[in-house]
């Protein structure tokens, strides 16, 4: 469903009001996706039904609903990963709506070095959640991990309770089923992750991934020299889209490596995207 | 491999290397470096000024690779060029194979009219490692007396040199700079926290920090705590 | 080199750039007797790195570096957030007057040219913080 910008103002003003929170635009396409979610939950068929809901009661109770609903991305994701909660707001929703306008509903995203696969589930959720018409994109999430246990394990997608503790509630139901002390992810989440052996700095392996829109690779390059770092980026770097964007850690820099890539500030965290 | 495969594989890294695809262009460049093949460097030069930064970048990296008299000669040509990335990819290339620059630089670039020249040069030279004693001592000889250059950077770019490559026979010329300019006197400083031996060591401390300047003062107590981190 | 760069927040914070160890040190040393807190790039894309982390008062750039000389670094943070008005002062070993136009289309407020002397340094980066402060 699509909403116009009058619309989506309208609700802004209305959030606005009530919490003195105040949307940017440029995350009216998740402010849509929240609203089609609410008017599905509530039943409502049009907008114009459900604003009206919204402003019968001061305050009425589905905007409360609406407005947690928004506000809820505050704790989305497990608190090892902050960065992944700017990546949805301040990246992923321009970078969809531009997609989207260019017809293009195909997203790629590579998890190198995932490890027990947390990084790749939980990109797994933000873009159930993000996305507005789900249906229409093809996803694929490529993970992978020079090491085979690991990836045993991610592949179980089994966890523990301590994996989980920063999920709100809302998410674990609805990703996640119960298992004695453990959560083990559920089919709508795993679906969309692909697991595969690779080692970084193994170009044949490397040159075979390519046309990704994002890449994560965080806190990995530290282990390597600067030598084999270089190699690792400029492999990145050809495996990603014009405008595709490279994710390393927080504190992780590439000024002395390369300038190939045209840096980007969102909050408090620095991103790096390839040039078109 | 045989050298009809290699041929083959090189013609076809250059046909890549022209292709209108930015990221053939950066892996071949790429593969370019890993062959290593004398061929590849004049069409590697022309990469350098490639629109895309990752293919310069690669292209860079690949040069490097080729440590040969021949890419030092069309580098030390490219230290005149007109064109300033063009300059420095050549400084830069030519300071990944130092040493086997070394001697051509010090038969001419050293002493070129032109100060830029004999700056660049001197750090290149800088740079070289793994030398013979016989190499070390050409450069200290033919380096000394740039310390008394007209053109300060010179100057400061040659007791760099003989910071790094130079002993005790050349402590007393570094001394008597100490009463040029500031940016001078903490280049002869720091020379003397890397000379090895105990006379550069009491040269430091024979040093009145009271008549210096105090920037140069902050350079000297560090050069005195940095040779005794070193003992 | 270690150098005291104090925590305090009345301290304005310079970025010096250059990819000279030494001249990094001098420019540090020379500012730091100023009363400056600084922190180093050795070239413009760590420089453009760091400024993007956080907001520095003034930038103190060489021109002449690999990859990215002066001319460039200074365009490219004029150009980022909160870099629009920040002074920037490069240090050359260029004096005609050419390139002098060139710096100042690239959004360098000042240069002097090396070797230069701590003192004319800091009075000449003070300058620039002065009347920045007064347009304020």
């Amino acid at each position: 469903m699509l909403f116009s910008v009058d619309q989506l103002e309208k609700i802004r003003s209305l959030i606005y009001k009530q919490t003195g929170m105040l949307f940017e635009e440029k995350k009216n396409y998740f402010l849509a996706s929240r609203l089609e979610e609410r008017m599905r939950v509530s039943r409502t068929d049009s907008f114009n039904d459900y604003y009206r809901m919204l402003i019968f009661d001061h305050p009425s109770a589905e905007l409360k609903h609406l407005i947690e609903s928004v506000t809820i991305n505050e704790t989305y994701f497990f608190r090892d990963f902050p960065q992944l909660q700017g990546f949805a707001e301040s990246v992923l929703a321009p970078y969809l709506e531009k997609k989207a306008a260019a017809r293009d509903f195909n997203l790629r995203i590579w998890s190198a070095a995932c490890s027990t696969g947390e990084e790749a589930y939980t990109l797994s959720i933000i873009l159930q959640e993000v996305l507005v018409d789900r249906e229409r994109w093809q996803i694929t999430i490529d993970a992978s991990d020079i090491d085979t246990k690991v990836l045993e394990h991610a592949e179980r997608g089994v966890y523990s309770e301590r994996s989980l503790q920063d999920m709100p509630d809302v998410y674990r139901k609805k990703y996640f089923r119960q298992e004695g002390q453990n959560w083990v992810i559920l089919s709508s989440a795993r679906q969309l992750v692909h697991f595969r052996q690779l080692n970084l700095i193994d170009r044949m392996g490397m040159r075979s991934m390519r046309s990704y829109d994002f890449i994560f690779c965080r806190n990995v390059l530290i282990y390597f020299d600067d030598d084999s770092r270089r190699r690792v980026v400029s492999l990145l770097y050809d495996a990603l889209l014009p405008h595709g964007y490279l994710f390393l850690g927080h504190a992780e820099s590439l000024g002395r490596i390369t300038a190939s890539f045209e840096l980007q500030k969102l909050g408090s965290f620095l991103c790096h995207r390839k040039p078109a | 491999m045989n050298t009809d495969e290699k041929t083959a594989q090189l013609e076809e890294l250059f046909r890549l290397l022209t292709s209108l695809d930015a990221t053939d262009r950066r892996m071949a460049a790429e593969d370019l470096g890993i062959l290593a093949d004398k061929r590849a460097v004049p069409l590697l030069m022309h990469s350098l000024l490639d629109p895309v930064i990752a293919v310069r970048e690669a292209a860079l990296i690949a040069l490097k690779q080729h440590v040969f008299p021949e890419t030092c000669v069309r580098m030390i040509e490219l230290l005149i060029s007109e064109s300033v990335p063009l300059r420095n990819a050549a400084l830069e290339v030519l300071q990944a194979m130092a040493a086997e620059a070394c001697p051509m630089l010090l038969a001419g670039p050293l002493y070129s009219l032109s100060a830029d020249v004999r700056k660049f040069s001197l750090d290149i030279i800088r740079q070289a490692a793994n030398l013979s004693d016989a190499e070390r001592k050409l450069i200290v000889e033919r380096v000394r007396p740039l310390v008394e250059d007209s053109d300060l950077n010179v100057a400061a770019a040659a007791i760099e040199v003989l910071a790094q490559h130079g002993d005790e026979g050349i402590i007393d010329s570094l001394l008597a700079r100490l009463d040029g300019p500031i940016w001078l006197q903490c280049h002869v400083i720091q020379a003397l926290a890397h000379i090895p031996g105990k006379r550069a060591a009491e040269s430091l401390t024979r040093i009145d920090g009271e008549t210096l300047a105090p920037v140069a003062k902050v350079f000297l107590t560090e050069a005195i705590e940095s040779r005794k981190r070193a003992a | 080199m270690s150098q005291k760069t104090s925590l305090a927040e009345s301290m304005l914070h310079i970025l010096v750039v250059d990819d000279s160890q030494i001249a990094r040190s001098f420019h540090i040393a020379a500012l730091a007797q100023a009363g400056y807190a600084c922190s180093a790039a050795e070239s413009g894309a760590e420089a453009i790195e760091l400024a993007l982390r956080k907001p520095f008062d003034a930038i103190v750039t060489d021109l002449n570096m690999p990859r990215m000389d002066g001319y460039e670094l200074s365009k490219r943070l004029r150009a980022l957030e909160g870099y629009a008005e920040t002074p920037i002062l490069m240090i050359t070993s260029e004096r005609e007057d050419h390139d002098r136009m060139r710096a100042m289309n690239c959004g360098v407020n000042t240069y002097i040219t090396k070797p230069i002397e701590p003192d004319t340094l800091c009075y000449q980066l003070g300058l620039l913080i002065g009347k920045r402060a007064r347009t304020l």
